[in-house]
């Protein structure tokens, strides 16, 4: 592929990356795997865009190699079933891809708002989304009960989303947390 | 379902905590409404983006800084930015006290702004966000939705976008010539540093976070300028100029949202963009990026192979 190829094929993964990051977290639903799968996307994005047809939107294009890797991946591993249905999947793409960009530049207010969460829910969440914990282990650590964990989660990103609608101004409005 | 309980068994689903009997409510929710997909879509964006800003520690900001657009080539670059995009932030640290005027934090934002290089990503909103009406051929313009732009110091950008085909177009300047690197025919270079630079949005209106050749003082003079200050719940400072009255041109107001500690400048805004030749109502602006790039990038011959015609217009 020509340099110039290889750079338009950078600069459509680079828009659509996190559209597709979070298709993909919604399918395995959890970092680690997240990243595993996305860098099996970007290698199949580029492998591949020589079938790319230029005519058409690049991130449904992605969305469809996401889909393939998340299935290959659990085809491989032997993972448990998908908890959406592929009509639920289908959906999905279709609502990233009308969503992405909105989310996209607004979820680039989260690092100042995550900042603003101290306490034991900071601590909840650190072991969610960085330690990958689950529900259940968060409870277990903390001594807590698992619903009480999943409702602290709940809160924080509620609390989150404010905050970005905040910094956002009026063009900040999204969906429930 | 009641939005309580939608958004209680979505976030379930996402948790890993959801039942058999809950994932397949939310999965007939999800196919059958679309609504219900957006908000789904907009739940999984949050979350994804918990743990990406959750994990991205010091380390992986620092690997982002370091990358090259110079690797484009390289398959293992290219990789590696999959990761690296995401927590790619730019932040320019100065002083910005609390009670410093509008006129001092635009002034310093700016001189720190254009000593390093930096990395933009566009979203055009509203009217015709695809971009500017069509040329006399009848072709459209590129887009600058989803446009990349580079800016180095005073005087050098490379604006790249999209044709109609998906075919990237270049136009750019190195401080001492202009240049447009179309997807195919010939590269056009000018003497004359702001040639080519209409395509960037602000750039007739000096807007000097985006027009490399944009007059500061012209900006200041033509738009009120307030600082709505950061507290507790409000994380971002902004600073939002308000065009005056008798000023004619220009987007009616712009706000560029910044860490109060860091002056780091998270997002800019054009808001009410003039439409008298088509364009978008309001242009964002997102800092990807302030690694630095390859000194030769703001040249035309960095982005074209050597067998391109070269057509000098003076």
């Amino acid at each position: 592929m020509s340099d110039a190829r290889t750079r338009q094929a950078f600069t459509l993964w680079t828009q659509a990356q996190p559209a597709v990051s979070a298709f993909v977290y919604a399918l395995v639903g959890d970092a680690r795997t997240r990243d595993e799968v996305l860098q099996d996307v970007a290698v199949a994005i580029l492998e591949s865009f020589d079938r790319y047809d230029a005519s058409r939107p690049f991130l449904p294009w992605a969305l469809v190699i996401a889909r393939n890797e998340v299935a290959n991946m659990r085809r491989v591993r032997g993972r448990s079933p998908a908890p959406l249905s592929e009509a639920a999947e289908n959906s999905l793409a279709a609502a990233v891809a009308d969503v992405g960009e909105g989310e996209r530049f607004r979820l680039a207010l989260l690092d100042d708002c995550l900042q603003r969460v101290h306490g034991r829910p900071r601590e909840v969440c650190d072991l969610r989304y960085r330690g990958g914990a689950s529900v259940e282990q968060i409870a277990a650590t903390l001594g807590m009960q698992p619903n009480t964990v999943a409702k602290t989660l709940q809160r924080v990103r509620a609390q989150l989303r404010e905050c970005i609608e905040w910094n956002m101004g009026d063009g900040g409005k999204a969906g429930h947390a | 379902m009641n939005d309580a309980q939608w958004s209680e068994l979505a976030n379930a689903i996402l948790d890993g905590v959801a039942s058999e009997g809950d994932a397949a409510q939310v999965s007939a929710e999800i196919a059958a409404n679309p609504e219900r997909a957006r908000e789904f879509a907009r739940l999984a964006f949050l979350h994804d983006a918990i743990a990406r800003t959750s994990t991205a520690g010091v380390g992986a900001r620092g690997q982002a800084r370091r990358m090259r657009i110079a690797a484009f080539s390289r398959r293992a670059a290219l990789v590696a930015a999959v990761l690296a995009f995401v927590v790619a932030a730019g932040w320019f640290v100065i002083g910005t006290s609390p009670t410093a005027s509008a006129s001092d934090t635009l002034a310093r934002l700016i001189e720190v702004a254009r000593k390093g290089d930096r990395t933009y990503i566009l979203r055009a909103i509203g009217a015709n966000a695809r971009g500017e009406n069509p040329k006399p051929s009848g072709r459209p313009q590129p887009t600058i939705d989803d446009a990349i732009v580079y800016l180095r110091g005073p005087s050098s950008y490379v604006l790249a976008r999209l044709d109609e085909d998906g075919r990237e177009v270049l136009s750019g300047s190195d401080g001492v010539r202009a240049w447009i690197v179309p997807a195919k025919g010939s590269v056009r270079v000018s003497r004359d540093a702001s040639r080519f630079a209409g395509a960037l949005p602000g750039s007739k209106q000096g807007v000097a976070f985006i027009d490399p050749h944009g007059d500061l003082a012209e900006l200041a003079a033509a738009y009120d300028l307030a600082i709505e200050p950061a507290s507790d719940d409000r994380p971002l400072s902004r600073l939002v100029g308000t065009r005056k009255t008798d000023t004619r041109g220009g987007p009616k107001r712009v706000e560029i949202a910044f860490d109060p500690d860091t002056a780091v400048i998270r997002a800019m805004r054009l808001s009410n963009l003039p439409q008298a030749r088509g364009g978008p109502r309001s242009v964002e602006f997102q800092l990807v990026d302030d690694a630095p790039l390859d000194p030769r990038f703001f040249t035309h011959e960095f982005h074209h192979g050597a067998d391109r015609a070269v057509i000098e217009e003076d």
